[in-house]
Formats: structure tokens, C-alpha cells, sequence
């Protein structure tokens, strides 16, 4: 059928954009790297054991692998969380900050920074921003349930109270830290988000939680598709609703969390990629979820290689141009949508 | 009207109640439905109709009493199982999303369907037929934000149909419909019942309701004021008690009530059909 072969191709084409990004992630840098230095890096320690690697097959692995392995987990940890939330809450405009996870984990990291524990211990500045996260997840549901009914509305505003909070807190910290210039220069720049610096230590924390956390939301793509119709719908179908519910927003808790522990701020991924895919594939679970993840690798992927690409001068953090293209990106959505129920 | 046998109760409610944050929203409310049978729930706005249908379903849970399945208490019953058991339509809803017609009528069979299971040929002619019944298998090609709050109401309806339960649940759902539709939504559920299912209907239409229904239950501020058949629930004692409005009743010609609401400036209105 038409449909179904339109939507397969997405995926293809998604995947093979996605490789793509990705090797030209690798070869973008400021040393020269070419196809054929990749090619040898990535062969030779399968061939033989002993030949010592030239710099370019250490800069690869090193530096330039990691780094776009990261920015692909991050976009699509960050992409499918966003889909989870704009699921669970049916509303397109919920994203992986409106729970005020992602402000959790960011409040985490900005008081390992702040303490001087990220300089001396890599798993500090991760450890805090989960826990940063996960306390944030369990006062907003604690504050929003009652008698085991979590009303949505209530959740949301509990979560935007929440950020409100953390993002104050960050604020505050940030000003007690501008006395000493490198302590709040290290929290502003991780705050605005970037890879910088990132390596296979990064990788290994993230990838459990984005492969559990990919795996997990899989489970549920059924429910997610009946709980468009409402919660009284969705439970009239036969979904538990309270049980999907808290193990769904667990989930986005941990994804939001792996990724701003290991990228810091990076806005709007999850709120535009779930929206793209949507046009492109439709509402249903079962497609939007695991193509979220590819194309938020992808936009990810691609927005880091811009970076490094024309701004490689300037330090521009990845957060300043997710935001940059995702926020007109979204308006172009919102204008689109207005005009469409205008007619 | 049809005499009903004794029948085994499918549902069974014993001293129900349900408070809100203000005070009991339902109270002392005693039930036996069978299947086989439309039962018609009336009453004025805010005397529990909704509440007492949510109940049923176990949406949300008893203050008070309890609802029993089949002799089963409905806390004891899984999700899926109570799914399989009861439908409940709803009065409306706004579906942001772009899901096809088609799409939402087969989530009706979800409780049939393992969690990663496919829908079977049986599943698919299921959701065929529900269309079918409801007449929305002309806008299986639509998607489900693009229609008329009436369409999205006989989709939603047919997703009951096609969820193929014993107990159908109906929370006004003719509210937003045309005449001609809410006739056949009402034909549509009067078959069920001669079917062997068991219908509640809540409904804000009297004349419809006693033209339907084989027994009504009144509700009037969250109690069980009346339980019978129509002649016996809609008098002109409770339209004035329950509902605040003066009227006569006669039989229509072809079954249900003519209710005749005396208005100012009218003479004095005959003491009662």
C-alpha cells in the first residue's frame, strides 16, 4: 500500500541521513581528517594489534566518534521523550522540560560545577544531574497525586513550579559563582549546552539509559495511541492508565536526565522533532516513537556539525543553535497550524 | 413495553456512593440491571449521572458501596478484563490529533488483543461492522480532528460497538447529534439490547428516553428517586419534584410519552395523563 511504503521510506531515508550526518561528523574538525584516514583508523585495530595509530585514528576515536555518537543519543533520547510527554498529556506543546526534569538536572550539574567536584571526578557532574532529575520527578508527582489520581493539569503546573524553582536556584548559585570567574563561566557554558570535551566515558553513561529507555517506551506504544482519546477512553479500552502513566514519565525522567547530564541545556529538540515526525509519519506510537529517535539524531547530529563547521572560531554552545533554529521552527508550526483552522 | 423475565444481574449496585471535596455527589444508591435490556438514566443536570456511569465502569472509585460484575467485585477486576465486560461512550471529546476514523474504532478491540498482538480477520470485521451499524464506514478515509463534533460522537460510539461487550454505557451521546441521527444511535442501541446486551443510556431527552427504554431510573440530587418503567418513573408528580417543571403526559401513538410543559400564561394544567 501507498501509505505504508511512504512511511518505511521515511525510516530508510532518516537512517541513511543519520549515517550520513555521521560520517561527516567524523570528518569535520579542525585537523584534517579524510575519508581515507577513517577508513584506516576504523580498519586497522581490527587487522592487526600492533600498529600504533597515526593522530588521526586517535583524534577519530578520541574525540571525533564520541562526540557524534553522543549528539545522535542525546537528539533521539531527547526526541522520543518529548513524543512520550506529548503523548501522555495530548498536548503537541509538552516537552522533556515541562516536568522540570531537564531544570533538575541542570540545578544537579550547576552544584557539582559549583563545588568543584566536575573538575576533580568525571562521574560527579552525571551523578548530581540524575539526582537533580529524579527528585524533581518525585516532588512534581508527589505533589501532583493525590489518592492515586494524578490529575494532568495538575502535573503540569507542578512541573512548571518546579522549573520555575530550579531554574531560580540555578540563578542563584550562578550568582555566588561570578565572583570566581572559571567556576561561572564552566556553569554558563554548560547550562547553554554543548559536547565539548565529551568522551566514551559519556558514551557509556548514556547508552544503557537511552537502549532501556528506547526498549521501555516501545512497550507501550498502544497505550500511548488510546491515551489520545482521553484518560477515561483510554481506561474504558481496557489501558491502566496509572501504571503506564508513572512508568512512561519515569522513563522521560531517566532519558532527560542521561541526556542534560551529559550535554547539558540542549531546549527544543524535544519539542519540534515529534512535531516533524508526526507530518512526515502520522500519530501512531508505534512508527513516531523509534522515528523520533533517528531524526532527533539526526537534527542533533547535524546541528553540532553546522556548529563546528561555520562557528568553529567561536565557541557557540550547541543549546544556542538548537534554540535558534528550533524556536522560529516551532512559530513556522504554530503560524502553519493556526492557518490551517483558519480555513 | 416488554415484560422482562427475572434475569441474572449483571450488574449489581449496593448502597453506592461518591463524595466530591462539597458533599456526597451520589448517595444510597441500590441497583440490579440484567442483560437483555435499555435501561434509560435521567435526571437534571448535576443529579449524578455522569458520576454514576463512571462508577460503573470503575473510572473512578466508590466513597461508599460497591459495584459487583457478574458477582464479581469490580475492584477485583483487571482493566482489560472489566474492558472486555463494559463500554463506555462518552458525551464528547476533543481529539487534537490527526488518528484516521478507522484507527479509532479499532482501538475498541484493544482489550480483545494481546499487547503486541495484531488485529485477526475477526478484529478487523468487528471494526467493520461497527462502522456499518453506526454509519460512519463513509468516513473511514477521515481523520478523526477533522470532524463535526456529531461524526466524532458516532465514531466513538462505534468504537463501543466494536469493543463487543455485554454492557454498553451511553453518557448523552445524542446530545450534539441531528434528529435522524440520534434516532438511529437510539435504534442502535435498542438492537443491542434485544440482543442480549445490557444498555444504560444516560439521557436528557424524556420523550426519546420513554420511547426507548424499557425501565428508566430517575436521579434527582444524587439519589435513586424512581426505578421502573417509564409510565411509572415519568409522572407529572416528578417532572414537578425532580426536574421544577409543571406538565401533562400522554401516550404517544406509536409508544413513549408526550410531555406537554404548562408555560405561563396557559390554563391551568389537568391534574395529571
Amino acid at each position: 500500500m501507498a501509505k505504508t511504503d511512504g512511511r518505511r521510506s521515511a525510516f530508510v531515508l532518516s537512517a541513511i541521513l543519520l549515517a550520513a550526518a555521521m560520517l561527516a561528523g567524523v570528518l569535520t574538525g579542525p585537523a584534517a581528517i579524510g575519508v581515507g584516514d577513517l577508513t584506516r583508523a576504523l580498519v586497522q585495530p581490527l587487522l592487526s594489534s600492533e600498529h600504533l595509530p597515526g593522530w588521526q585514528a586517535v583524534v577519530i576515536w578520541q574525540v571525533r566518534l564520541p562526540r557524534v555518537l553522543i549528539a545522535a543519543m542525546v537528539g533521539a533520547a531527547l526526541a522520543v521523550s518529548g513524543a512520550v510527554l506529548q503523548g501522555l498529556f495530548r498536548n503537541p506543546l509538552a516537552s522533556p522540560s515541562v516536568l522540570g526534569v531537564a531544570s533538575g538536572a541542570s540545578l544537579g550539574a550547576v552544584l557539582a560545577i559549583f563545588f568543584g567536584l566536575a573538575a576533580t571526578e568525571v562521574w560527579a557532574l552525571p551523578l548530581f544531574a540524575f539526582c537533580g532529575a529524579l527528585l524533581t520527578l518525585f516532588a512534581v508527582y508527589g505533589i501532583a497525586t493525590r489518592g492515586g489520581h494524578t490529575p494532568v493539569a495538575t502535573l503540569l503546573l507542578a512541573g512548571i513550579a518546579a522549573g520555575a524553582f530550579n531554574v531560580a536556584m540555578s540563578s542563584f548559585v550562578l550568582a555566588l559563582a561570578l565572583e570566581n570567574w572559571d567556576v561561572g563561566k564552566s556553569i554558563v557554558y554548560w547550562t547553554m549546552g554543548g559536547l565539548e570535551g565529551r568522551t566514551w566515558d559519556h558514551v557509556l553513561l548514556l547508552a544503557p539509559f537511552l537502549v532501556g529507555g528506547l526498549v521501555l517506551t516501545m512497550v507501550y506504544p498502544r497505550d500511548l495511541d488510546a491515551l489520545l482519546l482521553g484518560e477515561a477512553q483510554a481506561a474504558s479500552v481496557g489501558v491502566d492508565v496509572a501504571r503506564t502513566r508513572l512508568v512512561l514519565l519515569l522513563v522521560t525522567a531517566l532519558l532527560t536526565a542521561a541526556a542534560v547530564a551529559v550535554a547539558g541545556g540542549i531546549g527544543f529538540v524535544g519539542l519540534v522533532v515529534p512535531h516533524m515526525v508526526r507530518l512526515l509519519a502520522g500519530p501512531h506510537h508505534r512508527r513516531l516513537l523509534p522515528l523520533s529517535a533517528l531524526m532527533g539524531a539526526l537534527v542533533l547530529v547535524t546541528a553540532d556539525l553546522a556548529l563546528r563547521t561555520w562557528f568553529a572560531a567561536n565557541e557557540i554552545p550547541l543549546g544556542v543553535v538548537t534554540a535558534a533554529l528550533g524556536a522560529p521552527f516551532f512559530l513556522f508550526l504554530l503560524l502553519r497550524q493556526r492557518g490551517l483552522m483558519s480555513l | 413495553m416488554v415484560d422482562q423475565p427475572m434475569r441474572a444481574p449483571l450488574l449489581q449496585v449496593r448502597g453506592l456512593g461518591k463524595d466530591f471535596g462539597r458533599g456526597p455527589v451520589l448517595d444510597a444508591i441500590d441497583l440490579d440491571l440484567g442483560p437483555g435490556a435499555m435501561v434509560g438514566l435521567v435526571g437534571p443536570n448535576g443529579a449524578g449521572k455522569t458520576t454514576l456511569l463512571s462508577l460503573l465502569m470503575g473510572l473512578q472509585r466508590p466513597t461508599r458501596g460497591e459495584v459487583r460484575v457478574a458477582g464479581r467485585a469490580l475492584q477485583s477486576l483487571s482493566r482489560r478484563r472489566l474492558a472486555r465486560t463494559i463500554a463506555l461512550v462518552p458525551q464528547d471529546l476533543e481529539i487534537g490529533f490527526a488518528f484516521g476514523v478507522r484507527e479509532v474504532v479499532a482501538m475498541g478491540r484493544y482489550p480483545h488483543l494481546g499487547r503486541f498482538q495484531a488485529p485477526g480477520s475477526a478484529d478487523l470485521d468487528a471494526v467493520q461492522q461497527a462502522m456499518v451499524a453506526t454509519g460512519v464506514d463513509a468516513l473511514s478515509d477521515r481523520t478523526i480532528d477533522t470532524l463535526s463534533g456529531g461524526e466524532r460522537q458516532r465514531v466513538l460510539i462505534a468504537r463501543a460497538v466494536a469493543q463487543q461487550t455485554p454492557v454498553v454505557l451511553l453518557d448523552e451521546v445524542t446530545a450534539n447529534l441531528d434528529l435522524s441521527h440520534q434516532l438511529e444511535v437510539l435504534g442502535l442501541a435498542r438492537a443491542m439490547a434485544a440482543d442480549g446486551r445490557l444498555v444504560v443510556a444516560a439521557m436528557h431527552d424524556l420523550a426519546l428516553a420513554s420511547r426507548y427504554c424499557d425501565r428508566l431510573l430517575l436521579l434527582g440530587q444524587g439519589r435513586l428517586r424512581a426505578d421502573g418503567p417509564v409510565g411509572a418513573v415519568l409522572t407529572p408528580d416528578h417532572l414537578l419534584r425532580f426536574f421544577g417543571v409543571e406538565a401533562s403526559i400522554d401516550m404517544a401513538p406509536g409508544g413513549g410519552l408526550v410531555i406537554t410543559p404548562r408555560l405561563p400564561g396557559d390554563g391551568a394544567a389537568p391534574p395529571g395523563a
